[in-house]
């Protein structure tokens, strides 16, 4: 099929950076993270510490949400070149993105040498596919993950082949590294070197039992130290709980109602609460699997997790995905390349489903790698049995229909639709505070999205030294996010129109809906408001001054 | 095959279907108005000739401007003659059809696998099918149409077999029988009888000119359910319920060009409604396989589910899974019959997902009959796979113990809680309600009653056995609504109408919901739950 493999690869990479690349630093409008993540490895870069003036940390504490630190100490030699900017902040995530094809190409040949034809597929597949190229074009901490869960895979399958111990104790440092990338990925990575062992259960016996301890799981367990320490010794485990779903049991109300039905004995038996949670559990678990979320409307809670009215894979890949596991579970001997995709397939969903979340699909992303493997196993099958041009170009025409439709969707209509959700107009607010703002004496920002600070220090690349010195959040006692209300004379709050057209050289900047509720938009001198920021028929921002 | 086959389990499994089937059918669930409308239609028939607007004989029934499939009421009629008009004579034949569905299938396995075990575990799977025993229980025009074609089905193959004119016979007039009984099937079953004809083309082309006799007796069969459908507005039906009378993929579409702001042909065609409407039927169709519908939430329609309840045991769900794999897997069943089950499933929710609203269990109810064979394949499979293992008394007892759990799950969440908890999805109250009225209305001018509970006047004729001369031609439909129901608002002394308190003249006997009455109730009647349902007022 493909005789020169390097070009190949070489093609598969520039067009997946392309993908990735394009525009990426203007569009999708960044978010709190990234602008986070940024101003952060910005810090690190000119003065060694964090935007709080700690030093060198491996969990940032940001918006008290405490990020684990490693995508942040990615950006930081890009922010060094660059300059702080969303393209510098986003392309450890785009670069490792468009890698990831290559790396799905060699992972699987890593497991089984003859399933050449299905590598190629899979990397042509990982280049078009939704899932993968949203998170790659953002900083997102979860698209880091993913890239590592394959690399410390394919690290893992390495050592299997050559035996040799160099890539076991890589693997261990690949797998030891995703506890500080992402939270969920304590749990995936547990559950992947689980399967990695289940499916390699030969090197597991007396002689090779040393070898394993000292290049796999000493390093692995030196890796987990900080984070047992901060279970065990800091209140990082609060989000732990407001997340989880066993934190949400069923109401008394409705355990009440159904007593009233019945009797308890009635409830015990099936109503209780593991009932509950296990229904619950399987609820999210199975979202996971259905068209809805796989090639419809996708993550359907979070609008910023993808375009809208479209899944995390192309039309036609839920064919292929329906007949490649199909085809591989129903095979007279299941080999292992398609047992460790299969588990990796059931187990992937895990971190999502034990989540308040209905649905999810960046705690989860490591489910987009098994998807792709089945899907390909699915075309693989189907070319094998129908080798003509009819179906070779109905495959592909397919694929490029769905895929173009998939790009409008993304590029023209993902933020048109939810501007709210993806903070549409900081970027421009905040270049027009930072124009005018040596005019005034007090200004107001609108903090009606939340964290709007960050966002003022990321776009005026804000002295850290400065920062650090004044740096207060505002903690949140419910476990959620905290919040900063002053950075200079600048207040991050809702403006109130009534108190700042009395104030002489002031300068406000409004969130539309704050102009909705204070009924500015009903008065005559709304025309006094400038719009800062104009999407659709509306300006999501407006600047008053007085 | 074995010549001498043990009849004790079929019978215990007929037997187990039938009282789980039967078990206070009279009352649980109450009547809906659709159910009314058969059985009083069937009695209308009966006295007269004509059905309740006064057309003779239809083979659609006007009902609520819905023109129902006329077969069910047909079907109703010896029942209904013979036990009275009653909840229970309206719902027997579809409960004596759901136990030949059963039997059939046992019988359809067994000549296609060859199995006695796996046909039996077929049949039993189905008799304890949450979403059969739905369906079963209640005047369901959807299971009865299912009824024919699982037993012309076993005809098909029958005749493949042996005897081909009296089989094949048989299975034309079954499946021509099952587009008198309900829309669904008007789909369903000529695709099915398509891929029929397809996979044993090669066995039917033998039997030329033979074929031609059944072939022309179905379309002789046929051809006045075709004229009927499209002389009553048929298409109009359609139109209610069809794909487009979800407006959503409409606006999708227009949300979509006006963020384009500008009306560019490449914007025109790729937020085409059109295009839209075949993503929106993708997503309809894939939702029938959605497994939190099949497995967890079941249909939101609450007439349609029970409480906390998916469509099939939970159990059941890696048996399916593993029943399909074991389907490509397996040589149980040629590969004839592998492609005709798998065509089955497609083939299915086909005429569910073109509707407005999906997944829809009613409309898809086809489904429970490769889900049922695939289920039990999957667990035939699973034990077969274990008989050499030390453990396979101890896993089946185990195995046993939790499927008992569930099906004990499902029978209460039906028994116990679902008639409490919707007390809305089915009408109670209404069987103490008419004889209640019919004793008082003597002493007053008018009797008004609140619309608030759907289709009121068909309960009424139903529960008073009101005479069908004197309703036929009494009887005004007002204009149809959106989805093209419309109803009946007076007849005799009965007005079915909003209570409002001020406006309904003196010395009338007023039945209201919840609406606001500033005087005490001389009756209460309540839900199940304990909630009032109807209370009665007299307005002096």
């Amino acid at each position: 099929m493909i005789k020169n493999n390097k070009l190949f690869l070489i093609i598969i990479f520039l067009i997946s950076f392309l993908i990735r690349f394009y525009k990426v630093g203007e569009y999708p409008t960044l978010l709190w993270d990234e602008a986070a993540i940024g101003y952060n490895a910005f810090s690190l870069v000119e003065t060694g510490k964090d935007e709080y003036g700690e030093t060198l940390p491996i969990i940032f504490k940001s918006f008290g949400d405490y990020k684990p630190g490693f995508y942040i100490y990615l950006a930081a030699p890009f922010i060094k070149i660059f300059g702080l900017n969303a393209t510098a902040t986003r392309l450890p995530s785009v670069i490792l993105g468009s890698f990831l094809p290559i790396l799905i190409y060699f992972l699987i040949k890593e497991i089984n040498q003859k399933a050449h034809k299905t590598a190629v597929i899979a990397a042509i597949i990982t280049v078009f596919n939704p899932y993968s190229i949203h998170f790659s074009r953002g900083a997102w901490e979860s698209n880091v993950l993913t890239f590592e869960l394959v690399l410390a895979s394919f690290l893992f399958f390495k050592y299997i082949n050559k035996k040799l111990n160099k890539y076991l104790l890589l693997s261990a440092i690949v797998f030891g590294l995703t506890l500080f990338t992402y939270q969920a990925g304590k749990m995936i990575s547990l559950l992947l070197i689980t399967i990695l062992f289940l499916t390699n259960l030969n090197i597991v016996n007396f002689k090779n039992i040393k070898n394993i301890l000292l290049n796999f799981i000493l390093p692995l367990f030196l890796f987990s130290l900080p984070i047992i320490y901060g279970l065990l010794f800091s209140n990082n485990a609060n989000r732990l709980k407001v997340v989880s779903l066993f934190s949400y049991p069923r109401t008394t109300q409705e355990s009440e109602a159904i007593k009233s039905e019945s009797n308890q004995l009635d409830y015990d038996i099936f109503h209780n609460q593991l009932v509950f949670f296990g229904r619950n559990f399987l609820l999210r678990y199975f979202n996971h699997f259905s068209p809805r979320f796989l090639a419809f409307e996708g993550d359907w809670q979070s609008p910023r997790h993808g375009a809208p009215y479209i899944g995390v894979i192309l039309y036609p890949s839920l064919i292929f995905l329906i007949i490649g596991v199909f085809f591989a579970l129903s095979r007279p001997k299941i080999d292992k390349l398609n047992i460790f995709f299969f588990l990796w397939l059931i187990v992937a969903p895990l971190p999502s489903a034990l989540t308040r979340d209905i649905v999810q699909s960046l705690r989860s992303m490591s489910f987009s790698i098994p998807l792709i493997y089945f899907i390909s196993v699915g075309i693989y099958i189907v070319l094998l049995k129908y080798k003509n041009i009819f179906v070779y170009s109905l495959i592909i025409g397919s694929y490029l229909i769905s895929f173009f439709y998939y790009v409008d969707l993304y590029l023209n209509h993902m933020v048109k639709k939810n501007p709210d959700e993806f903070l549409y107009g900081y970027q421009q607010s905040m270049d027009y505070l930072i124009k005018n703002q040596s005019k005034y004496k007090q200004i107001t920002v609108s903090d009606y999205y939340g964290q709007a600070y960050i966002f003022y220090l990321f776009y005026s690349k804000y002295p850290p030294q400065k920062y650090q010195q004044q740096a207060k959040l505002i903690e949140n006692l419910s476990g959620d996010t905290g919040k900063v209300e002053q950075i200079d004379n600048i207040k991050f709050t809702t403006p109130d129109y009534s108190v700042i057209k009395n104030q002489p050289s002031s300068l406000a900047i409004f969130n539309y809906n704050e102009i909705y509720r204070q009924l500015i938009d009903k008065s005559d001198y709304f025309k006094e408001f400038i719009p800062l920021s104009l999407i659709n028929n509306i300006s999501t921002f407006y600047a008053y001054q007085n | 095959m074995p010549t001498k086959i043990n009849k004790l389990p079929l019978i215990i499994i007929l037997l187990v279907a039938f009282l789980v089937r039967f078990i206070n059918l009279n009352n649980a669930p109450a009547l809906n108005p659709d159910e009314a409308a058969l059985g009083y239609n069937a009695y209308s028939l009966i006295k007269t000739g004509k059905d309740e607007h006064g057309i003779s004989w239809p083979l659609h029934f006007k009902s609520f401007g819905d023109f129902k499939p006329g077969g069910y009421v047909y079907l109703a009629i010896p029942f209904v003659k013979f036990f009275g008009l009653t909840p229970l004579a309206t719902r027997m034949p579809n409960l004596i059809l759901s136990l030949f569905t059963i039997l059939f299938l046992y019988k359809l396995i067994l000549l296609l696998s060859k199995s006695n075990g796996l046909a039996l575990l077929s049949a039993a799977v189905l008799s304890l099918s949450p979403w059969h025993i739905h369906f079963s229980r209640g005047a369901w025009e959807s299971s009865a149409a299912l009824s024919f074609v699982v037993i012309g089905t076993y005809f098909f193959f029958k005749s493949i077999e042996e005897k081909f004119l009296l089989n094949f016979s048989f299975f034309v007039v079954l499946y021509v029988l099952s587009l008198y009984i309900y829309h669904s099937s008007r789909l369903v079953a000529p695709l099915l009888a398509l891929t029929l004809v397809i996979l044993y083309f090669k066995n039917l082309i033998q039997k030329i000119p033979k074929i031609f006799i059944p072939i022309a007796l179905g379309v002789v069969l046929a051809l006045p359910v075709a004229f009927s459908f499209l002389n009553n507005g048929g298409t109009a039906r359609i139109g209610g319920v069809g794909l487009t009378a979800d407006q959503g993929p409409l606006w999708r579409a227009n949300e979509l060009i006006n963020h384009h702001g500008n009306t560019k042909l490449i914007n025109r065609i790729t937020h085409n409604k059109r295009i839209l409407y075949l993503i929106s039927w993708g997503q309809k169709y894939t939702s029938h396989f959605d497994l939190n519908f099949l497995s967890i939430n079941g249909d939101e329609v609450p007439r349609s589910k029970v409480p906390e309840m998916g469509q099939i045991h939970l159990i059941e769900l890696p048996f399916l899974i593993l029943g399909l794999v074991f389907l490509f897997k397996s040589k149980i069943y040629n590969l004839r019959s592998k492609i005709f089950i798998i065509a089955f499933l497609l083939i299915a929710p086909i005429a569910s997902s073109l509707t407005f609203q999906a997944p829809s269990a009613l409309r898809s109810l086809f489904m429970v009959i490769p889900f049922s064979i695939l289920i039990a394949l999957g667990i035939f499979s699973f034990f077969n796979l274990l008989t050499k293992s030390k453990f396979k008394k101890i896993i089946l007892t185990i195995f046993i113990i939790i499927y008992s759990y569930f099906i004990a799950y499902y029978l209460d969440s039906y028994f116990i809680h679902y008639f409490k908890r919707y007390p809305f999805a089915w009408q109670y109250g209404f069987d103490q309600l008419v004889p209640y009225l019919e004793q008082q209305k003597a002493n007053y001018d008018q009797v008004y009653v609140t619309n608030k509970y759907d289709q009121p006047y068909i309960l009424f004729l139903f529960y008073s056995k009101y005479s069908p001369v004197k309703i036929q031609s009494e009887i005004k439909l007002t204009q149809p609504d959106n989805f093209g129901f419309s109803t009946v608002l007076n007849f005799d002394k009965y007005n079915f109408q909003k209570i409002d308190w001020d406006k309904i003249p003196k010395n009338s006997l007023v039945v209201a919901s919840d609406e606001i009455v500033p005087i005490e109730p001389i009756k209460i009647i309540n839900f199940q739950n304990g909630q009032p349902g109807f209370k009665i007022y007299s307005k002096l």
